[in-house]
């Protein structure tokens, strides 16, 4: 056997082998000697708490061939040893008291180096407290390389230098977020409880930027924000089915995410490095050749184009977010119950050294280098009253009503001083610093929302129940700002008042106790909207049905059609999201099952839109007369359409009770079109294919002893072509071998 | 001899893995049974008139009552001064039952009952944590209480759940489970996150029964805080219309969850000057800077700073 195997096995899979075996080996050994003294598979009573535990060791191993940016960013699941996943129960048993707790249960799942980690630990005693953590962590790598890309055709050069395509994001992400949350609560079954908690969410990591200033450089964006919150609340029940909570919550966010210069991919004559913008997709305008040597490494730069030596940029903000929440539950009167609760939070914002500083040429305005200092302030209050009530009126009548009252004011303030100076070359020091520019600027945003809901429901049988609401809306919404800009071109205020109202219509059946169909249509109309892209009139219809003809058979499907409208003249907004889908869930024998699901789902949307482009894509419609449009030359309609199918299969076989394994397929698939409004676009993930095959195994060898093996396949393959960047297209297998002990 | 090592190495494996499963466990002597929680531990109930108290249900219902004592509704037994019931909390006087020699029209069942009795039942006790459940799209949908829980018979311990988050969900929601498989989409099936950390299957004030954050903001800056604001510049859509006007947060063909898969396209649709007298931010950037075939490909390559920026009012910073 061994000189078989001496033979057969490839020399690439050896070095895996080898760090995988040495990981799992070192785990073997801890489990074999945990095996000496092993307990019961179904646990044991130590101390006097039952005690049940689990653990899953083993690793993965990954073998992916195509875009590694693309695999990372969709599955990110690398080779390596893991912690599959662990659990540990204890619960009291006997009649001792135990001074902690009568029940804990903690589980974990991903450690080792897999991008998705979580651990949850519960703990409570009696009547005494409850107590509920998590923690999660998610490492996110992001590289979709058509996201923000210039597209950079081939062949732009300069004196010999071909300025390269952006074969990355510029604005890719690789961090890790962290999410602790912790919750207790004392005395959870008393007349007067009360509850504590803390979260934190931190989230950090480098990430792509960008800046403009006459040409655009890349950023490296040093991703570090955390939010720190904690919960102090009180729960008083005075009588009967009646609750009264009062809570306070203070949320903490910091702002320390900075921004540096990257992608110095050329020097200067003098050998200081340089860029002259990473999204040349002609050859820059200088005074004379953009590149003065291609023949250098790296290549010089004329120092006369925009470009950029040196960029920085520090905004550390803090903001305080307290909130004080009254609310209260009450059913004691005879068929009423109702609910409600008001809400205060006053934010306030603080960015107090805001720092920038570039260092470059702008050559419109001569910019040789500027410092800009200042700081920023804004405040949100914050204001929210809700109120339900459900009356039931007789045995088959209700009518229920619910009442909602937000209402945010944003005030805030930015000063910035900037002191430039002037250069018409990057190899001169720049000119004297010049009297500082001070900017200013008062904003405001604000928004009050009324919504009130009125809904009769009858029970016109055990079988049937239909319900008619009718929703009436109103928005007004004010803006102003001292900061005028091309997109606020009517004055620097406004206030707009939107009237909206709808009618909602609910039917429950269930024709027998397997059968429940559900379904409802809502439509609704406002007077105008915020956007061209909010509807003015909105239909949704959902329907849903369940048949459940034996235990061990669930089937299900759903219709779910929103279409949404703004007919508005030169805009003729339409969009939908249609979906039709089904499911079945079959376990007949303890020996096989199916599961099975087909989804057909169409994303649809138009807008009218003017856009200049030169040169012109295929087919652009110039702007008709009267449209609008102002300098833009082409009116499109931003037609976007995304047919979608989804379909998973699942077959479970079970032959013997010591022997489990499923084997399935999955695949989502796109063939979507979109308008073209630059000549280089391409459908990208529009017109793709996502699918993941897989089987596990799972062997049980000896009670409480399962060796299980996964083998997991993600293929990912555009349509369409690549465009002026690297394929995309990615094939990964993924094997994971663990031993799962119970004891 | 990295070869001869590996394949002697998981030659000896085998055996050994035998080995390992031949460790005798521990013996019997000196370990205690597992025994449940004795639910008489607390001061028996007086008999009020119609109950008979829980150890009296456990002589017939053994199997549940054994399982009972992991079951956070094991805490209904220290209520009221430690006079609490069990079973006919919930299950209603069990005396007729028992009198009757098990006869089932006799005590309360929930598999027969309807859902607005199953609903009066749980939310006697859990009203106050889930008040808006009759009037939430699952209420009115006709669903009860034990549609998604199920007190004896439950896969997670934790919410006692039928079976776990999403699959439990997708049972009904098949239309939601296409959105999650699509290339980008939230981590809901790698388990990272569950429908309930946005959602509250119980109903909330808000639509879709989604959550909102304590500071009475979008449910998604709990994770995404960055975004929360307030700002000096606000992208003013984000905070009245909501993060889906430009975002599919459930999945999506497109990058970051984009509604459209051409960042220009999504911009363009409400920042055009094609009915300027209706919408107060109808205005078409203009220039060489913003021609389309140019580099400007994307609007956020200059205007990274999107959902807000507190020095730039045209977001560049």
């Amino acid at each position: 056997m061994t000189l078989i195997c001496l033979y057969w096995v490839p020399d690439e899979f050896l070095s895996w082998f080898l760090r995988l075996a040495r990981g799992i080996g070192i785990m073997l050994l801890l489990l074999t000697a945990i095996g000496a003294s092993a307990q019961d598979p179904n646990g044991t009573v130590k101390d006097g708490y039952a005690i049940h535990q689990s653990i899953d060791l083993g690793g993965r191993i990954v073998d992916y061939s195509g875009s590694g940016e693309m695999y990372d960013t969709l599955v990110n699941l690398q080779s390596g040893p893991r912690v599959l996943s662990q659990t540990l129960d204890m619960h009291a048993v006997g009649k001792t008291k135990y001074p902690f707790f009568d029940t804990l249960m903690t589980n974990s799942s991903g450690y080792g180096g897999d991008p998705n980690n979580f651990t949850m630990l519960r703990m409570s005693k009696g009547k005494l407290y409850d107590f509920q953590g998590m923690f999660r962590r998610d490492r996110q790598y992001f590289d979709y390389n058509l996201f923000d890309n210039p597209l950079i055709p081939d062949g732009v050069t300069s004196n010999g230098y071909t300025f390269p395509q952006v074969t990355s994001s510029p604005h890719l992400f690789n961090t890790v977020r962290r999410m602790t949350d912790t919750n207790l609560t004392l005395f959870p079954v008393s007349k007067v409880s009360v509850r504590v908690g803390y979260s934190q969410n931190i989230m950090q990591g480098p990430t792509g930027s960008s800046i403009h200033m006459g040409t655009e450089a890349l950023l490296l964006q040093n991703w570090r924000n955390s939010t720190d919150n904690w919960l102090g609340a009180v729960d008083w029940k005075p009588f009967s089915k009646t609750m009264i909570t009062y809570e306070e919550y203070v949320t903490h966010y910091k702002g320390n995410t900075s921004w540096q210069l990257t992608g110095l991919n050329m020097q200067l004559s003098n050998g200081a490095p340089a860029t002259i913008g990473f999204d040349n997709i002609t050859v820059p305008s200088c005074t004379g050749a953009a590149i003065v040597s291609s023949s250098t490494n790296p290549p010089t730069a004329n120092a006369t184009c925009n470009g950029y030596l040196q960029y920085s940029r520090y905004e550390p903000t803090r903001t305080l977010f307290p909130t004080e929440e009254f609310r209260f539950q009450s059913s004691n009167i005879k068929n009423v119950q109702m609910n409600g609760r008001i809400r205060y939070t006053g934010a306030n914002m603080n960015l107090p050294e805001y720092n920038e500083y570039f260092n470059g040429i702008e050559t419109r305005t001569k910019l040789r280098a500027a410092t800009t200092t200042g700081y920023s302030t804004a405040k949100r209050i914050n204001v929210s009253a809700d109120y339900g009530i459900v009356w039931q009126v007789s045995n088959r009548i209700s009518l229920s009503d619910q009442y909602d009252f937000w209402d945010f004011r944003q005030p805030a303030f930015n000063s910035l001083s900037e002191v430039d100076q002037s250069g018409a070359s990057m190899l001169a020091a720049p000119g004297a610093p010049e009297a500082p520019v001070v900017t200013s600027a008062n904003t405001f945003l604000g928004q009050k929302t009324e919504t009130n809901t009125l809904t009769a429901a009858w029970l016109a049988s055990s079988k049937a129940s239909i319900s008619l609401g009718y929703r009436y809306r109103y928005r007004d919404i004010d803006r102003s700002s001292t900061a005028v800009t091309d997109a606020l071109p009517n004055g620097t205020a406004y206030t707009l008042g939107i009237h909206e109202n709808g009618g909602i219509l609910g039917i429950a059946l269930r024709p027998t106790n397997q059968w429940r169909i559900n379904g409802s249509i809502e439509a609704s109309y406002a007077n105008r909207t915020y956007t061209q892209i909010s509807p003015r009139a909105l239909q949704h219809y959902n329907f849903r049905a369940r048949y459940k003809p034996k235990d061990w058979a669930t089937i299900s499907g759903a219709f779910n059609d929103l279409e949404r409208r703004n007919n508005v003249l030169y805009v003729n907004h339409l969009d939908h999201s249609r979906s039709v889908t089904m499911g079945a869930s079959l376990m007949p024998s303890e020996h096989y099952g199916l599961d099975i699901n087909y989804g057909y789902m169409d994303i649809f949307s138009r807008t009218d839109l003017c856009y200049a482009s030169t040169p012109a894509p295929e087919g652009a419609v110039p702007v008709p007369s009267g449209t609008g449009c102002g300098t833009n030359t082409y009116l499109g309609n931003g037609y976007y359409d995304a047919p979608t199918q989804y379909g998973s299969i699942g077959i479970t076989l079970i032959p013997i009770k010591t022997f489990r394994s499923t084997v399935g397929y999955r695949v989502s698939a796109v063939d979507g079109t979109t308008e073209t409004l630059n000549p280089r676009q391409v459908p990208g993930s529009l017109q793709s294919q996502y699918q993941s095959p897989y089987l596990n195994v799972a062997w049980t060898f000896r009670p409480g002893w399962v060796w299980k093996a996964d083998w997991n396949y993600y293929g990912y393959g555009e349509g369409g072509p690549v465009g002026p960047t690297l394929p995309r297209n990615f094939r990964g297998n993924i094997y994971t071998i663990s031993m799962h002990y119970e004891f | 001899m990295k070869r001869l090592f590996m394949c002697v190495a998981l030659i000896a494996l085998l055996p050994g893995l035998w080995k390992t499963a031949g460790v005798n466990a521990a013996g019997k002597n000196g370990q205690q049974g597992t025994t449940p929680q004795n639910l008489s531990s607390a001061p028996a109930a007086a008999p009020s008139s119609g109950y008979v108290g829980s150890d009296t249900c456990m002589t017939c219902h053994a199997d549940v009552a054994k399982s009972f004592a992991t079951n956070p509704h094991s805490k209904l037994a220290l209520m009221h001064g430690g006079k609490g019931a069990t079973c006919e909390s919930c299950h209603g006087p069990g005396k007729a039952h028992v009198d009757g020699g098990g006869d089932v029209t006799k005590i309360f069942r929930f598999d027969k009952a309807s859902a607005k009795q199953i609903d009066e039942t749980c939310l006697g006790c859990h009203a106050g944590a889930h008040p808006n459940f009759e009037r939430s799209p699952h209420g009115e949908a006709g669903l009860s209480c034990t549609s998604c829980h199920s007190i004896h018979k439950f896969d997670t311990e934790a919410s006692l759940l039928k079976a776990s988050q999403p699959m439990l969900c997708y049972t009904c929601h098949t239309d939601v489970r296409p959105a999650f498989a699509q290339p980008f989409h939230h981590k809901v099936d790698e388990g990272l996150m569950t429908c309930s950390d946005c959602h509250d299957p119980h109903g909330t004030f808000g639509s879709n029964q989604l959550r909102s954050t304590a500071d009475q903001n979008a449910v998604c800056t709990k994770c995404h805080t960055e975004t929360a604001g307030p700002f000096v510049y606000e992208h003013p859509v984000i905070k009245t219309e909501g993060c889906t006007s430009c975002h599919s947060p459930h999945g999506s063909q497109n990058a970051r969850l984009l509604n459209v898969s051409n960042i220009n396209t999504l911009c363009l649709q409400c920042h055009s000057e094609t009915n300027m007298s209706a919408f107060p931010h109808a205005v078409s950037p203009t220039g060489p800077v913003h021609s389309q075939a140019a580099q400007y490909v994307a609007c956020t390559n200059c205007h990274t700073q999107i959902h807000g920026s507190n020095a730039s009012p045209q977001f560049f910073k």
